[in-house]
């Protein structure tokens, strides 16, 4: 029954993950946490940047997890066949009969509606993360934990490290916060 | 290129399709075996295998099938496999493709997340998921503004990034109904557009 659940759910998520694999997140975060409680969003967004540094597209990998820690394999194996299920039979349609889809009119208008709100919707997604990560106090923790957070950031932005090399420095970055005694 | 369309043609020869099936199975289960980082890693080395190599596409093709890929639902790796598959191999070769790139990556995960489950109580396992957790937001908030800079700077794209920003921090409506608005949404507003041109 959970299975089912499971992949109606991703089913769902993978026809409205449009603009690749990290427009799945705010769907993610509504629909399998919000909705159905089936993952906490710390085991969320600590398996995003696992996801990021484990070989394969990042939306089979998120997807497998999830259906992992609710259903097990069986679980794993609904929410990656749901999720993958609709673009592949979208991409049949477009290269058997309907080539010419993409290019009509209302198909390009409903994307560039589509677009600056998924951008808005995974910059929600970020923000959420945060605050929920962040608990607002004058404490040592508070400072490691902002401290670490801008230290990445300008190694993602100023330094353009790729995703796995950021995942390790965060990695790093919470073994020696432990070492000082912070726990973050 | 020719060699693909002719594949198609040729389904009744068995040895020849089997060959096909395996060759898409090696590729794509490569590609979902060892490439980091999502779609656009993927691509790259598509670019490399998928165009230079085998000659299995242009790059030009390869290109419009990026572009499809962006514009369809699904993950851009997917979309991919699922075409590059069936103009090879018809509806066989699609399926043999797709299952091949995420069979290689569901296997890993389902290993990484018994580890992951059977862990994280550990201390220092804590303190690395910790870690990795200020990791990931911070990649999600590059996605995002890397995303945003290529966004056509108009007052209407601004606001629809406001808008959607808001409703989904603020209100509990679900992201598939914002997203389901903003589809229709463009249908109305840019359709009109088009159409009076």
């Amino acid at each position: 029954m959970v299975c089912l659940t499971l992949f109606t759910t991703f089913f769902k998520i993978g026809l409205f993950t449009i603009g690749g694999g990290y427009a799945m997140i705010p769907l993610i975060q509504t629909e399998v946490i919000d909705r159905h409680g089936w993952m906490t969003l710390d085991q969320f967004t600590e398996f995003v940047g696992i996801a990021e540094s484990t070989p394969g597209p990042f939306a089979i990998n998120i997807s497998t997890f999830c259906g992992m820690t609710t259903g097990g394999i069986l679980g794993s194996v609904s929410a990656t066949v749901g999720v993958v299920l609709p673009s592949m039979m979208i991409i049949l349609l477009i290269a058997a009969v309907a080539g010419k889809v993409l290019s009509h009119w209302s198909v390009q208008a409903a994307l560039r509606g589509a677009k600056p709100v998924v951008i808005g919707l995974i910059g929600a997604a970020a923000v959420s993360l945060l605050l929920h990560t962040f608990q607002p106090s004058l404490s040592w923790q508070m400072a490691g934990q902002v401290g670490m957070a801008l230290l990445l950031f300008v190694l993602a932005m100023r330094y353009r490290f790729s995703a796995l090399m950021l995942i390790l420095c965060g990695a790093c970055a919470g073994v020696f916060l432990q070492l000082c005694g912070i726990s973050l | 290129m020719e060699e693909g369309q002719s594949s198609i043609v040729s389904c009744a020869e068995k040895p020849k399709l089997l060959r096909t099936l395996f060759m898409l199975m090696v590729v794509f289960g490569k590609f979902g075996a060892l490439t980091f980082g999502g779609g656009y890693a993927i691509v790259a080395m598509m670019e490399e295998t998928i165009v230079r190599k085998y000659h299995w596409l242009t790059a030009e093709e390869l290109l419009d099938l990026i572009t499809i890929g962006e514009s369809t639902p699904g993950p851009i790796a997917v979309n991919t496999a699922t075409f590059i598959g069936y103009r090879l191999a018809g509806l066989p070769g699609s399926v043999v493709a797709v299952l091949s790139l995420v069979f290689p990556a569901w296997l890993i995960v389902v290993g990484i997340s018994t580890c992951y489950l059977t862990f994280r109580e550990n201390v220092w396992v804590a303190a690395v998921l910790n870690g990795i957790r200020l990791a990931a937001i911070v990649l999600i908030a590059r996605a995002c503004l890397n995303m945003g800079r290529k966004l056509e700077r108009t007052a209407l794209n601004a606001g629809l990034v406001c808008i959607a920003f808001a409703l989904s921090l603020m209100t509990s409506v679900s992201a598939l109904y914002i997203i389901s608005g903003a589809l229709l949404f463009g249908v109305l507003w840019f359709g009109c557009l088009i159409k009076r041109k």
